[in-house]
């Protein structure tokens, strides 16, 4: 049909609704890996943040605690055992930490798959201006997808029934389409979040305790608290 | 037994120096209960420091049973520290999150101590100074004078060959701080170990044979037993008690 338009309008471009359906995927899709990269940007971010937070808080507590390293100094306690005891208590505050991190985060996905409801996009039959809307529908799965790993698995389900989506939408009359937003946990992500709340809680602790190491036991014992 | 010798510390402030201490010579034979008295900022804190191998001279030489301590590195100052010397201080320094038989157990930790043993010792040592029943008790449950029992107890625990208190008595009343210099006097002459006071009380500083009044980082000795003559770095008088 495009081509015999063509010919009979030879100074008119004629475009498919299939073209259109194409460009627009191509564009959800381009929305798509930006929102993907942009989550992963701010996952990172976010962990960084809560790495340097972490050594501040564990910097000025020994800073807090300058006599008591002191006084340990002043009965004999070697520094690598002070460095060991600040490493100690970080370790041991960054595995309740994360302990209380992932029931937080459980908690909220069992949430958020319970209580959010379902994102629906109706395309209508007039072409290009209707099409728009289940575009827009499709992109509550890409949020869901920027938002670090529990929407991730709602993310390619709700982009790939968008092309779907269109092509019935220039094919037929009127479609719905109906995205559920789930938030999937899987033994992997908590893995990975008590192994981060570890390295965090040890890094914070090497630092800490360097610093306490560090510590001249006539100056610690000189501060005034 | 100490050896000071020529012992200076100065440290930088602002642009200039300041000596803590200057040229300070001075023997502590063993078991000798000795007092110090100087103005505050004078250099008594300092003194305290380097007989605890806390601080190291810029000058001169501390000698402690025949070892420089102010050659020695931090590495085996430390085993030093925790083999011959305890510490009671102004503001107690107990650690406020443990129980007062785990801080007297805090001093015995680097001394390699079966656990068991550790426990046994600390709450012998606590029972010594009046505590036996408030082992289990933080210092945020005690009062002033019962938290330096348990420092008290924590410094003696060990053992150790020298008592080195910076103004034990300097947060509490008097009749508390009474109570203190005499457990302190009667635990020396059972032990027989070195006790070196810091103090601005000259009542308690008349107590000890003899005292180190420090003036401006000079030191000279004070014999309490016949308080007219100065002698620097004397012996002990004659006369003067001597631990059982």
């Amino acid at each position: 049909m495009q081509t015999e338009i063509q010919k009979a309008l030879p100074s008119v471009t004629v475009t498919s609704a299939s073209d259109e359906a194409s460009n627009i995927s191509g564009s959800l899709s381009t929305a798509s890996n930006l929102a993907n990269s942009l989550g992963l940007g701010l996952s990172i971010a976010v962990l960084l943040a809560a790495f340097v937070l972490a050594v501040l808080l564990t910097i000025a507590s020994v800073t807090r605690r300058v006599r008591e390293f002191g006084t340990l100094k002043a009965i004999g306690w070697h520094s690598r055992r002070i460095v060991g005891q600040v490493m100690g208590e970080t370790l041991v505050q960054g595995i309740v930490g994360g302990a209380v991190g992932i029931g937080l985060g459980v908690a909220g996905a069992f949430l958020v798959t319970k209580i959010s409801g379902p994102l629906t996009a109706t395309v209508g039959a007039t072409g290009l201006g209707s099409a728009a809307p289940a575009g827009f529908g499709g992109g509550g799965g890409f949020g869901g997808g920027g938002g670090g790993g529990f929407f991730g698995g709602a993310s390619p389900g709700a982009f790939s029934s968008a092309p779907a989506g269109f092509a019935r939408t220039f094919a037929a009359s009127n479609h719905s389409v109906t995205l559920h937003m789930t938030a999937p946990l899987s033994l992997a992500v908590i893995g990975v979040a008590v192994g981060l709340a570890i390295v965090g809680a040890i890094i914070a602790g090497a630092i800490g305790g360097w610093r306490a190491a560090r510590l001249q036991p006539a100056e610690a014992l000189r501060r005034v608290e | 037994m100490y050896e000071l010798k020529k012992l200076s510390r100065v440290y930088p402030k602002g642009r200039g120096k300041v000596a803590a201490l200057s040229g300070v010579d001075l023997e502590i034979p063993d078991g000798e209960f000795i007092t110090v008295q100087g103005l505050t900022g004078h250099g008594k804190t300092t003194f305290l420091l380097m007989l605890g191998a806390l601080d190291k001279p810029t000058s001169g030489k501390i000698i402690f049973d025949g070892k420089d301590l102010g050659a020695m590195p931090e590495s085996q100052l430390v085993d030093v520290r925790a083999q011959n010397f305890g510490f009671i201080f102004q503001n107690y320094n107990l650690l406020p999150t443990l129980t007062a038989e785990e801080n007297v157990e805090a001093a015995l930790v680097p001394l390699g101590i079966p656990t068991a043993e550790r426990r046994a010792r600390s709450v012998a040592a606590l029972t010594e100074v009046g505590l036996g029943d408030r082992a289990g008790h933080f210092p945020s449950e005690m009062s002033g004078g019962e938290q330096q029992r348990v420092a008290i107890a924590r410094a003696l625990v060990k053992e150790p060959k020298v008592i080195l208190a910076d103004e034990p008595t300097g947060n509490l009343d008097e009749v508390t701080s009474l109570e203190i210099v005499a457990l302190m006097e009667k635990l020396w002459k059972e032990r027989g170990m070195t006790l070196v006071l810091v103090t601005h009380d000259t009542k308690v500083a008349r107590r000890a044979p003899r005292t180190a009044v420090i003036t401006k980082g000079k030191l000279t000795m004070r014999d309490n037993r016949a308080p007219n003559v100065v002698a620097q770095g004397a012996p002990r008088p004659k006369g003067s008690p001597k631990p059982a």
